[in-house]
């Protein structure tokens, strides 16, 4: 009778055992499904919070509006490597090399801080684009264009404005309004000219530049030199026929009462050369760490009007 | 006998979960995920830096007005065209609106870069410029053969 009653309540019905399992088995996923787009749910807020899009915009006040942080790939100003310090060969070369730019404006010793540059406008070539990018002065204008030389930038229609139309580096600067200080780079691209038509150029633009900003300090740049690489790959370029420009650059400035920032005296290592690591890609444009360098240099070398 | 019908019952359980896990078919591309996931799988030479709230109008004129949600990356040297963006239509907008920006920004690239880097135009004449519902993904890289797979794979949620 007991092993009757036992066997009685082992035997459940097939269809029966397997509705239960489904119903386990639905149940489970049921659970987890929710489980899974809670989690999904919680990670779009985060994900969002990266993005930069409008909708983004109204996301909790602790959300950066700022660039996202950079994923590989990708540099940002944390991940800059430190720049050694200089060595006594460096302090010796440029030591030397200073002799031949006597009219450079000096270091003060101290820093401005970035507010200064609140009112700056750069006109400048591709190695300028990279500033807004490397988010080095996001507080300043800048005008630059790919492949534009002391030449181009006079009269070239370069730069794209919203309305469709194209117009020179200067006419589009009116766009910005009045400034205080004006810092160009230019020349990169137009090394391959002969010096007096390079200068020539050069100073055309310098000349309207001060006849649109009569009351802004005109900071003229030095050109930067270029790696071992450039060298080997552009036979027009070297750093002697840099330096041989940018000599003609200082001469330039001081002839129309401008102040030369020499930048190309940060950028140089003891041999002559932008070191390398400066710019792996080509030998001449700059890789992040230099940016700093370099707007670290102009916040250490200015002058009052 | 029986086991096989057990069986047979779990088999359709199984299929019948596995139909909720996609509903419509619709698949919601996160661009700053798939920027990432581009920028790891394909090798760019330059540097590609994160164009954000504060650069995107100078590079990207009109995006805004479109764009619900979008990740752009751009060559931080400039002597490359290499590019990504990834962007999800607003509300209101449409693909097409989105594509129509992207393609201004090839337009202006091609001006720029045709007397300055001439190699160049072969990225830009021949762009990876994918679209799937409400997301376009645009690529500027070496490897376009690979890059246009990746784009839409991602468009697929293949990836």
């Amino acid at each position: 009778m007991r092993v009757a009653k036992k066997k009685a309540q082992k035997r459940i019905p097939p269809v029966l055992a397997g509705l239960l399992v489904l119903t386990l088995i639905t149940g489970a996923s049921l659970g987890l499904a929710l489980m899974w787009q809670n989690a999904q749910e919680a990670g779009q807020v985060g994900t969002d919070a990266l993005s930069q899009g409008g909708e983004s915009a109204s996301e909790p006040e602790d959300i950066p509006e700022e660039d996202p942080p950079a994923i590989p790939n990708t540099v940002s100003e944390a991940e800059v490597p430190a720049v050694d310090s200089r060595s006594e060969a460096l302090e010796e070369f440029l030591a030397t090399r200073r002799e031949r730019f006597p009219y450079y404006v000096q270091d003060t010793g101290s820093m401005v801080d970035k507010e200064y540059f609140d009112d700056a406008l750069f006109f400048g070539d591709s190695i300028s684009v990279g500033i807004p990018l490397y988010g080095v002065m996001d507080n300043a204008d800048i005008i630059a264009v790919q492949g534009v030389n002391t030449l181009s930038a006079n009269t070239g229609e370069l730069v794209l404005l919203e309305d469709g139309t194209r117009v020179t580096m200067l006419e589009a600067a009116k766009q910005y309004g009045e400034k205080g200080k004006i810092y160009i780079m230019l020349g990169e691209n137009g090394i391959g000219y002969e010096r007096d038509r390079f200068m020539e150029g050069y100073k055309t633009f310098l000349l309207a530049v001060k006849e649109q900003y009569p009351d802004a300090i005109i900071y003229v740049q030095s050109m930067l030199p270029v790696t071992d690489f450039a060298h080997e790959n552009y036979p027009y370029v070297s750093n002697d026929k840099i330096d041989e420009y940018n000599v003609g650059i200082m001469e330039l400035a001081r002839e129309l009462g401008l102040p030369y920032v020499d930048v190309a005296e940060v950028m140089l290592d003891e041999t002559g050369h932008l070191p390398a690591e400066a710019s792996p890609s080509d030998g001449v444009h700059l890789t992040g760490s230099y940016y700093f360098k370099w707007f670290d240099y102009l916040r250490s070398h200015t002058v009052d009007k | 006998m029986k086991r096989i019908r057990f069986f047979i019952v779990i088999l359709a359980a199984a299929l019948l979960l596995a139909g909720c896990g996609d509903q419509n078919g619709t698949v919601t591309v996160i661009p700053s995920e798939a920027a990432a996931v581009i920028l790891e799988e394909l090798s760019f030479t330059d540097e590609l830096l994160p164009s954000g709230e504060t650069t995107i109008d100078g590079y990207y004129p009109g995006l805004r007005e479109v764009a619900g949600d979008w990740a752009v990356y751009i060559s931080g040297s400039g002597y490359t065209c290499e590019e990504i963006a990834v962007v999800r239509a607003a509300e209101g907008a449409t693909a097409q609106d989105v594509t129509a920006v992207l393609e201004q920004r090839l337009a202006e690239q091609r001006f720029r870069y045709e007397n300055y880097q001439p190699q160049e135009m072969v990225k830009l004449n021949d762009p990876v410029l994918e679209a799937e519902g409400d997301t376009v993904i645009l690529i500027l890289s070496d490897d376009s053969g690979a890059a246009g797979t990746l784009a839409r794979d991602i468009l697929a949620g293949k990836k």
